[in-house]
């Protein structure tokens, strides 16, 4: 077998380990350490085994991700999601649809100091659901909203897949964070539009409910609110404005959302939940950076990369035709696997591909990141999906994939729109220069 | 197997402290820096504390199965087939623990007599390689535990052994 | 028999240490070979180009010939480091020649045993570059932000009393355009590859320091070739290749400087008082570099700077009459 083969083949393997339920980082360690043995021999396999795991997880700008994760982690547990939530529905109330509205306006809010999709979809899951179904909402707008507007913890800077892409390519964190600030409005923006499209054509969407005179306290902006807005502007300002690199901005953000966590007067036991996640996630994470290494160890030696490539520059289609492919293809991946392992298996394969047919490589870290995390919606494997039935029981798998179109086709709609107007991207990240 | 579990327990709220001490010397130096000069070697120590984290906090990420996997397959299985499958993949994944672990240990043995030292500072890179190792050689136990959990469990409660 | 070497060093594809030595000295090889040795090569970005893992992974035999850094990792090949007192550098020509002659006479070899080494050299000594405010004499440092490129360039910097920003040679251009950092050390070729000519204000050639470069085969390779094909890889390395890269150092400067002539920056060059201000601030500086180097395990070191002295004079002599 060539090693082209071999390496496709691999990536077939590592897909497949995947699906059967090898964890991910596993399933990269494993196929890259048997290709590249097979590639090289043993002797080699059992050098790259003793080293490269430490080289992976060693370089300083890495601290960004345990502390990122920090940051979001102990937000969620000092309980904003209930004050973000009644906020956002005093703005959305008047509207048909109000709560659901007020749901996404709430994700978007969190996910400005949030790092990740899991955790908003978590955190807002379990405050906005129940009180969507009190009132009428059908299970399916209310998971899929839920779902959907969780995407918008990594949509909105801060964000660890960002880090990560970043990271793995050598581009600027800063820079990264800015472009996604317009495309994360828009999203924002195109869910909500999906929410009041969805309350306008289906009658089902919201079933009216009786209980007027009700007596639940409106709270409105309160402290916990502008707590929230204050650490995204000091930690992406901070980044923003030069008084701090990524690594500095992350730990700013780390300190700033513990003090918030203890300013809200979170319990003892939940600081330790929190410290016990961070620690966990963080874990998780830096093996799944081991795994990609020793994968990217074995396909680099395959070439694969280039061949594609070769192939892809005498195929002669022109560059827009080819990014349209690439994406679908992500749009198919993003149906069975994680965003994150989606990112590392391919970027070392995409990435030198898209640059060399000139793409902006900031542009394409928000097209990725955001293509990426629509497979978080899809069936039959979206993360967010199973996340959202996890906290709220009240609404079924099923309920929430019969809900989850329009939002979709709302991100379908705004990767046209990235790929029609570049500068929704690198408008900000330009001016920065 | 209840002392381990604490063990491990213990040892990631200890990598959460390292996380922590790493954002603190991090704003210390932010804050410094706008005085005087900063902190000598605030990266050599970052890089010590993050790595020190995540590996002390790696046995357990596994003991409580946070690894990102998927059970789209198994869930259309028969449930003796489900356990099996689950067991497959856990053997598998130990058996990956085991050999990271020993080479791992292997090279951090070889950093006692090695030169090798941090780039701004002089740590002795041993320093890094230290809790590196520990973590993989403790995800290992993590994973026999999670084996031993699954073949106690035997096939009739797939749900709990499922990974 | 045909065979493919892996090459592995850590420049993008579009740098000159790329462009210009890996192509002309692999092409040199492949001619004279008649197509019998071809290289596949590994570059910036991917894992085995990986900067500090370049000694491990030649010596481990990934790849057959690497071309890296003397001072990272650390305390690896420290002796070359020698080439990082301040002050002593001149051309890239004497600097890469000293260093070359050094090895040869077995001054500085013991680190590379076991890796049969092609060439070393050593960049034109480094200038600081400054946004704002000119590093004029050594009191000017005082308190400035300097991105040091090396340990040995911390260390001094730290010693005059300025402050070490430790950040990646990319990250340059961001430190420097917030103002986390005043200025940067650099060759004229660090300013054109990170784009500083824009955002600088002035440059000072105080011949601060060198950072020099290993490029070496794994010797069980090496001696796997047959006899012609190493007698092709000999031709192409060694001094000829040597006093070629000085040559280089020149054509990879050149852009920067025409940058920031264009840009209108000051460039100051120190008159004999002022230098001999700068000189007399850097004893206490160069002794204490020597004192870390002997901790690190580099013995004979004040004969090897010794030695290093001598050499420089003479090949900056020669490189100047080329002129
Ligand atoms: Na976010
Ligand atoms: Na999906």
């Amino acid at each position: 077998m060539t090693p082209p083969l071999l390496g496709i083949l691999g990536f077939f393997v590592a897909m497949a380990l995947t699906l059967v339920g090898v964890p991910v980082a596993i399933a990269m360690a494993v196929t890259g350490v048997a290709g590249f043995a097979i590639l090289n021999g043993t002797g080699g396999a059992i050098y790259v085994l003793g080293s490269a795991p430490f080289e992976a997880v060693f370089p300083y700008s890495l601290s960004v991700i345990p502390l990122f994760v920090a940051m979001g982690v102990f937000s969620a547990h000092a309980g904003l999601s209930t004050s973000l939530f009644s906020a956002m529905n005093m703005v959305f109330k008047r509207f048909r649809g109000g709560l659901a509205m007020a749901t996404v306006g709430a994700c978007a809010i969190f996910g400005a100091i949030c790092g990740s999709s899991l955790a908003t979809a978590a955190t807002m899951g379990r405050i906005a659901v129940p009180e969507m179904i009190r009132e009428g909402y059908s299970p399916s707008l209310a998971g899929a909203s839920v779902a959907a507007a969780g995407t918008l913890g990594v949509l909105i800077p801060p964000s660890v897949l960002m880090v990560i892409y970043a990271l793995l390519t050598e581009n600027s964190i800063g820079q990264l964070f800015a472009a996604a600030l317009l495309p994360g409005l828009l999203a924002t923006g195109l869910y909500i539009t999906a929410v009041a499209v969805t309350v306008r054509i289906s009658p089902n969407a919201i079933k009216p409910v009786d209980h007027h005179g009700d007596d639940r306290p409106e709270t409105g902006f309160d402290k916990s609110v502008i707590a929230a807005i204050s650490l995204f502007v000091v930690v992406l300002g901070g980044l923003y404005s030069g008084l701090f690199s990524a690594n500095e901005a992350a730990a700013v953000g780390a300190f700033g959302a513990v003090v918030l966590a203890i300013l809200m007067k979170t319990s003892f036991a939940s600081m330790v939940d929190a410290a016990l996640e961070t620690a966990r996630t963080s874990a998780m994470i830096f093996m799944i950076l081991v795994g990609a290494a020793l994968f990217n160890f074995f396909i680099e030696g395959t070439g694969l990369a280039g061949i594609l490539g070769n192939w892809i520059s005498e195929s002669g289609l022109p560059p827009t035709v080819i990014m349209i492919m690439i994406l679908c293809f992500y749009l198919l991946l993003g149906c069975f696997m994680d965003s994150l392992s989606m990112i590392l298996l391919t970027i070392p394969i995409v990435y030198p591909i898209v640059i060399n047919l000139g793409f902006d490589p900031i542009w394409f870290g928000i097209i990725v990141v955001s293509v990426a995390e629509i497979g978080l919606i899809t069936p039959p494997i979206g993360m967010n999906l199973f996340v959202v039935q996890n906290v709220a029981p009240q609404v079924s798998q099923s309920d929430i994939i019969r809900g989850i179109l329009p939002f979709v086709i709302a991100d379908v709609v705004r990767l046209f729109l990235f790929v029609a107007f570049p500068a929704i991207i690198l408008f900000l990240p330009t001016l920065m220069r | 197997m209840k002392i381990l579990d604490t063990a491990f327990r213990y040892l990631a709220l200890l990598g959460a402290v390292s996380f922590a001490a790493a954002a603190c010397i991090t704003v210390v130096d932010v804050v410094m820096r706008k005085f005087s000069g900063g902190i000598l070697g605030t990266v050599d120590y970052v890089q010590l504390f993050i790595v020190s984290g995540a590996f002390l906090a790696m046995p357990y990420a596994f003991r409580v199965n946070a690894h990102v996997s998927l059970d789209l397959v198994s869930n259309f299985l028969p449930p003796f087939a489900q356990w099996l499958l689950g067991l497959a993949t856990s053997l598998l994944t130990l058996g990956f623990c085991c050999l990271l672990g020993y080479y791992s240990t292997q090279s951090a043995l070889s950093m006692l007599s090695s030169s090798d030292i941090s780039m701004n500072i002089g740590i002795p890179m041993w320093i890094y390689w230290a809790p590196f190792a520990l973590g993989l050689v403790g995800s290992s136990v993590a994973m026999a535990f999670n084996v031993a959990d699954q073949l106690r469990a035997g096939w009739n409660e797939p749900g709990k052994s499922a990974t | 028999a045909p065979v493919t070497l892996k090459l592995a060093h850590f420049w993008p594809m579009g740098a000159g240490p790329h462009k210009d030595f890996t192509v002309n000295w692999t092409n040199e090889i492949t001619e004279c070979s008649g197509g019998e040795i071809t290289f596949e090569f590994y570059t910036a970005g991917t894992q085995l180009g990986n900067v500090t893992k370049l000694e491990d992974v030649l010596r481990a035999g990934l790849v057959d010939v690497a071309h890296g850094l003397n001072h990272l990792p650390r305390n690896r090949f420290t002796t070359a480091t020698i080439m990082d007192t301040p002050l002593l550098a001149k051309s890239a020509y004497a600097n890469s020649m000293t260093l070359w002659t050094l090895f040869e006479e077995g001054l500085i070899s013991k680190p590379y045993d076991g890796i049969k080494v092609l060439a070393l050299h050593a960049h034109n000594a480094g200038l600081i570059h400054t946004k704002e405010k000119a590093v004029k004499t050594p009191d000017d440092l005082k308190g400035m932000r300097i991105r040091a490129p090396s340990p040995a360039a911390a260390m001094m910097l730290e010693e005059l009393g300025a402050v070490p920003v430790g950040v990646p040679p990319g990250d340059t251009y961001e430190v420097i355009s917030k103002g986390t950092a005043d200025g940067t050390i650099f060759p004229w070729e660090g300013v054109a590859a990170f784009k500083l000519a824009e955002i600088l204000d002035y440059s000072s050639d105080l011949k601060l320091n060198a950072a020099s470069f290993w490029f070496a085969m794994n010797e069980n390779k090496y001696n796997s070739l047959s006899d012609s094909q190493r007698k092709c890889v000999d031709d192409a390395s060694g001094e000829k290749l040597v006093k070629q890269t000085g040559a280089y150092w020149d054509t990879w400067d050149a852009p920067g400087l025409e940058q920031t002539k264009a840009e209108g920056s000051e460039i100051f060059v120190p008159d004999e008082a002022q230098q001999a201000a700068w000189t007399e601030a850097m004893k206490p500086v160069i002794a204490k570099y020597h004192e870390s180097l002997k901790a690190d395990g580099f013995d004979n070191v004040e004969e090897t700077y010794a030695r290093a002295q001598e050499l420089m004079a003479e090949y900056q002599a020669e490189y100047e009459a080329q002129k």
